[in-house]
């Protein structure tokens, strides 16, 4: 190990890591409030239903397949159907497609798990299903979303990665590019997981304050309810 | 005058049949004790009235009105639950207070000298800023009586409120319900609590296999059973 060449490829390696973060806090910011949002709806519709078989789909072929697999046909199908995105937003659509998918499993056992004894005292109360939902299941739901989507942050960040295969220049592309053009790997790969590490980390620190602030906030419940 | 008339009411589960034909009359002011085996259809029943369950057929009218909007129903009967049902993220405060703020409009002032005053009356002053895991199950049930009253409902339904509690608990639930009934709440209380059925029922029901299959004041109740399987019954539940 060449602690100067290491300090040379982290320096390197920083631009690179920039668009990792970027693509992934894009790409977070999107599937987040999405895939909680279709799996709560999820919840709340009948099986039957289109817009239910279509979601069920979508989860089941994000389950169902590598990650590898969904961002070639991001890549592959999206131009034979005409359309010729940049390969940032491929990207960010690849990952999003990716983490939407876990996500609505997610709000949808969030929701689900809420005992039916809070549905029905909302409802006796003369609560429409929709205000009975927003109102007082949804809130209850939401901490029981927190740990979930906490792991799946840091499963998006390293499925970013991946991104590496359609030439995204990303910090798995970059890292890549310089073993190989050096010739030396296992420094490059020893600096590449330790940024991987400190920008997960980082994000959990700022996860876990979210959620200390929730709890100590009285919980989600009152930003649901009562805060406005 | 008639209050809540149900006539001919039919649920099914499957092919189960969990009501098979029952009519109901309660009275404006009468509180109406039923009881009846395990799975005879109690709960099937009060649930019909506020339409937690869709009876399969049959008309239920409430102050002569058929409940056509599901909502206004629910908001003129109040409903009290066995497990209690608290909101477990809201104070007592909040549990009572959320439903007259958000459905009936009022302020925050407003609503929350309501549930003051409720929480008052079911003998809880003093725990209003506790959540209902820092009460006991007694404390709980009489917030959710609370809750369901701060609606102004004109008829109240309770489906087994103190079956889940401990002995010592019962009664202070229970006597927050006499002193309801003696305030001229209409009510129907599905309970094997003889004790209170006694003291505070103007009728009590028997329900046998999703009928009703006797109903008489408590004294005639008790000490002349109207019907074969209720003397079973009643020797059962009082340990002779
Ligand atoms: N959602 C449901 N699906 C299927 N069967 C049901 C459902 N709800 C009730 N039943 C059945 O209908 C019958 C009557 O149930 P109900 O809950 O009204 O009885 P109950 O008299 O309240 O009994 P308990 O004293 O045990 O509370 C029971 O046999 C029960 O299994
Ligand atoms: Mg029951």
């Amino acid at each position: 190990m060449d602690p100067v060449f290491m300090a040379e490829v982290l320096v390197r390696l920083l631009p690179p890591l920039g668009l990792t973060i970027l693509l992934s806090v894009t790409a977070l910011a999107i599937a987040t409030p999405l895939g909680l949002a279709l799996g709560a709806w999820r919840a709340e519709l009948p099986d039957r239903h289109p817009a239910a078989r279509l979601i069920d789909a979508w989860v089941f072929f994000v389950r169902g397949t590598p990650i590898l697999i969904q961002i070639f046909a991001v890549y592959f199908i999206l131009p034979k159907l005409g359309l010729q995105p940049p390969l940032f937003v491929m990207g960010v659509g690849a990952l999003v497609g990716n983490s939407a998918g876990y996500q609505i499993e997610i709000g949808r056992a969030a929701v689900q798990s809420v005992p039916k004894g809070q549905w029905e005292a909302a409802l006796a109360l003369g609560f429409d299903r929709r205000a009975s939902l927003r109102q007082f299941i949804l809130p209850q739901a939401a901490r029981r979303m927190v740990g979930p989507v906490m792991n799946e942050l840091s499963q998006l960040i390293k499925a970013s990665s991946v991104l590496s295969v359609i030439t995204l220049f990303e910090l798995h592309k970059a890292a890549e590019a310089i073993s190989s053009a050096n010739l030396r790997f296992s420094e490059v790969i020893v600096v590449e997981g330790f940024l991987y590490f400190v920008f997960i980390f980082g994000i959990s620190l700022i996860a876990k304050a979210v959620e200390r602030r929730l709890s100590a906030a009285g919980g989600l419940a009152d930003a649901g309810s009562f805060a406005r | 005058m008639t209050l809540l008339q149900a006539r001919g009411l039919v649920k099914r589960f499957g092919t189960f049949v969990a009501l098979d034909g029952v009519d109901l009359d309660l009275q404006r002011g009468e509180r109406l004790v039923i009881c009846g085996p395990s799975g005879s259809g109690k709960s099937t029943l009060i649930r019909c009235i506020n339409r937690l369950e869709q009876p399969d057929s049959g008309a239920i009218t409430i102050e002569g009105l058929p409940s056509t909007n599901l909502q206004a129903l629910r908001r003129r009967v109040g409903m009290v639950f066995q497990q209690f049902n608290l909101f477990p993220n809201l104070t007592a405060r909040e549990n009572v207070a959320v439903a007259p703020r958000k459905l009936l409009g009022l302020s925050r002032t407003e609503a929350d000298a309501r549930a003051e005053t409720l929480l008052e009356r079911v003998q809880l002053a003093g725990h209003a800023d506790k959540l209902p895991s820092g009460l006991s199950g007694g404390q709980q049930q009489r917030v959710a009586i609370a809750r369901a009253l701060a609606m102004e409902p004109v008829l109240m339904l309770f489906d087994e409120p103190t079956s889940a509690l401990d002995p010592e608990m019962i009664r202070e639930v229970l006597d927050v319900m006499v002193e309801l009934g003696q305030g001229g709440m209409s009510m129907i209380v599905v309970t094997h609590e003889m004790g209170f059925a006694r003291r505070a029922a103007d009728r009590i029901g028997f329900m046998d296999q999703g009928r009703i299959v006797a109903m008489a004041p408590p004294q005639e109740f008790f000490d002349a059973p109207p019907h074969p399987r209720l003397v079973r019954f009643l020797d059962n539940i009082l340990g002779h």
